[in-house]
């Protein structure tokens, strides 16, 4: 079967890790997965994670990991989308609206210093939405959109930025919304199209990409992305030229191996069983 | 069948030049010319608004009847058709409340469509009998009916009802306290209401394969204060994202509220006909179930709509639902006051006239100030085109 020889040919040189639903589901380990984890990290192989998590900081996300029995993530090895578009704005010099859960809102504290330090225009030029989660609310969504329209209204480009678009998530047993449907609805109300900072965007894989070696040398059919989302994860890593492989931990579903358009370059159990495959490199058939 | 034409019948004949004599007398040269070009225009104005007689009834007839004249039900749009918003107060278009009675005495079949949104049947009732629109609880029927009758059809009896409290009205024999038991979700609520528990509680719902109907699809509407807020049409698109959920919309513009209103009123699509202000949503979807449509030229009706798309022509384009209603009655020959024509537009000429130069007097006051001449404000509203 195709789908078990993603592990052979060109040898793996990196792998990117998904935190929810392949380490964690919610506040449990998922079956497995640290002593894979571990056996990742002890192989010499290049390990990032690449998140979607837009509601916690990244400092938060690696104590949740360690808590659970993680040992030797770093700060920097984790990528979330939130630093990078940070780095963004304040590049471009943006004052942004932020509809992100107050954990995040750290991510952001260089941007809003430089804001509150120029004076002058204090009108936002961009929002920026995350997974906000409970912050969801009517107000809340109807405060990001009227800012929108008024810039339309105002001739200026309604700039959107999201750090995900990310449909839903499976956390202790629920469901529930990600951030991907509230900025649907925006783009729908306003006809407008978010720029996306995040999975299943190209441009942040190739970020990740970069920082697994200092000099290029390991290339994107040399990395692998291990996710439980076929969108973000796996359609996004094939889309930047990775190998994507689904695990059925999470909010996988069993649908998804048939999915219409896209073919994961291989679906396996849990996070164990593709370190296994990654370490043997073997074909398990 | 004959092109529907935007020219107007009632500009052809010359109108009755109002009485003069009694304003001529006193005024300079200079005034009277002025006075005598406002005269003008009103009575430009008017020729097209307000003067009917016989003669352009049976012109009509003959140009419409073939088009219009099977009629059997009028299926008339609320708010843009039957009255306008303006200041939050709903004001009756103009003559829609003459035109209303008159369409009532005629024996044509009425019904009043109009989508659920904060307010339950009852109070739209309510609120159209007090603009003098009396209207019979059977003759309004809106996306709640339309959901209602759905549900039945597909034996949904638990829905997860996401609308307001006033509007749970419309649904109380449906209500269902087990959660185990939502076989569906209602989305019409003030979005107000709408937070992250609640769409996410949706989400599991809609995961387990159950539609969602959406009473209102509209993205955005005019709240307090004339600002832009954002709609059930918009939440709907959330879910739909979110899950691949089944959107059943049971309200206006669907062509499935279109079919279900015929079927409501028990005549084929082919006899009833659509007065509305919108092109797209009240005159190209009842066109797709071969249904009749006329475009008024208020509430959100705007320059050269009617030309708006290439394949969609409406049966008549008229200023307003009272000459809708006038051509339709015509057409049909179901003119309920056609014996006494002659003489009661001969009388309301006359009334006319009178009431005009009470207002040529007025104007030669101030026959400089422009102020007189309000020009109407409309409001646009975006409605999202779904399908069902």
């Amino acid at each position: 079967m195709t789908s078990m020889s993603w592990a052979e040919g060109k040898p793996i040189k990196g792998v990117l890790l998904d935190i929810s639903g392949v380490l964690r589901d919610g506040h449990e380990a998922i079956a497995g997965s640290v002593d894979a984890f571990h056996k990742l990290m002890k192989s010499g192989l290049e390990v990032r994670l690449v998140t979607n998590e837009s509601q916690v900081t990244r400092q938060g996300s690696s104590d949740t990991l360690q808590s659970l029995g993680y040992q030797g993530v770093l700060l920097e090895n984790i990528f979330a989308p939130a630093p990078l578009l940070a780095k963004e704005l304040l590049k471009h010099g943006h004052r942004p609206h932020l509809l992100v859960h107050p954990k995040v809102k750290p991510e952001f504290d260089a941007v809003i210093d430089q804001i509150s330090q120029s004076e002058g225009e204090t009108d936002p030029t961009c929002v920026v939405i995350a997974d906000a989660a409970e912050y969801f609310t009517y107000e809340s969504m109807n405060t990001a959109f009227r800012i929108l329209l008024s810039m339309q209204q105002k001739g200026l480009d309604p700039k959107l930025f999201t750090l995900g678009r990310g449909r839903y998530y499976k956390e202790n047993g629920l469901l529930w919304m990600d951030v991907g449907p509230f900025v649907t609805a925006l783009e729908y109300g306003l006809d407008i199209k978010a720029e996306l900072f995040g999975k299943p965007s190209p441009v942040f894989f190739h970020t990740a990409l970069s920082s697994l070696s200092s000099d290029g040398e390991i290339s994107a059919d040399e990395v692998v992305m291990i996710g439980d989302d076929i969108i973000g994860d796996v359609q996004g890593a094939m889309d930047a030229g990775m190998r994507g492989v689904l695990v059925r931990t999470g909010k996988f579903r069993p649908e998804d191996e048939n999915h219409p358009t896209i073919k994961p370059s291989g679906i396996v159990d849990n996070l164990a069983s593709a370190v296994d495959m990654i370490l043997r490199g073997c074909n398990t058939n | 069948m004959s092109c529907p034409s935007k020219t107007d019948v009632f500009a052809t004949p010359p109108p009755q030049p109002p009485p003069t004599a009694t304003l001529e007398a006193p005024e300079t040269n200079e005034i009277s010319a002025q006075i005598a070009e406002i005269k003008e225009k009103i009575s430009l104005n008017a020729k097209s608004d307000e003067v009917f007689d016989c003669a352009h009834n049976e012109e009509i007839r003959a140009q419409y009847q073939p088009t219009l004249g099977s009629v059997k039900c009028v299926i008339i749009s609320l708010e843009g058709t039957l009255f306008t918003i303006r200041c939050h107060d709903a004001i009756p278009t103009p003559g829609a409340v003459e035109a209303f009675a008159k369409l009532r005495r005629s024996g044509l079949k009425i019904l009043l469509v109009t989508n659920t949104w904060l307010k339950p049947n009852q109070r739209i009732l309510k609120i159209l009998n007090k603009l003098g629109f009396p209207v019979d609880e059977s003759e309004l029927y809106t996306s709640s009916d339309c959901c209602k009758m759905f549900m039945n059809k597909h034996e949904l009896k638990h829905p997860f009802l996401l609308v307001s409290d006033d509007v749970l009205k419309d649904f109380n024999e449906m209500e269902t306290l087990n959660p185990f038991q939502y076989d569906s979700i209602v989305l019409g609520l003030p979005s107000t209401m709408v937070d992250y528990r609640l769409m996410t509680k949706a989400l599991s719902i809609l995961h387990n394969g159950h539609p969602l109907l959406v009473l209102h699809p509209a993205r955005t509407e005019k709240a307090k204060g004339s600002c832009q807020i954002i709609a059930p049409g918009l939440y709907a698109k959330t879910l739909e994202f979110a899950t691949d959920a089944k959107l059943v919309i049971p309200s206006k513009p669907s062509v499935g509220f279109y079919v279900e209103a015929c079927k409501y009123v028990g005549f084929p699509p082919e006899q009833c006909v659509m007065i509305g202000d919108c092109i797209s949503d009240d005159v190209r979807n009842p066109h797709e179930i071969c249904m009749k449509a006329i475009l008024v030229k208020t509430g959100k009706y705007k320059n050269q709509d009617e030309f708006k798309y290439c394949q969609v022509r409406p049966e008549l384009v008229v200023d307003n639902f009272y000459k809708a209603i006038r051509y339709v009655l015509s057409a049909t020959d179901t003119d309920p006051d056609k014996a006494s024509d002659l003489s009661a537009e001969a009388a309301k000429r006359e009334q006319w006239k009178k009431e005009h130069d009470d207002f040529f007097l007025r104007l030669s006051s101030y026959a400089n100030d422009d102020k007189c001449v309000k020009s109407r404000s409309i409001c646009p509203q975006k409605i999202g085109s779904f399908i069902w």
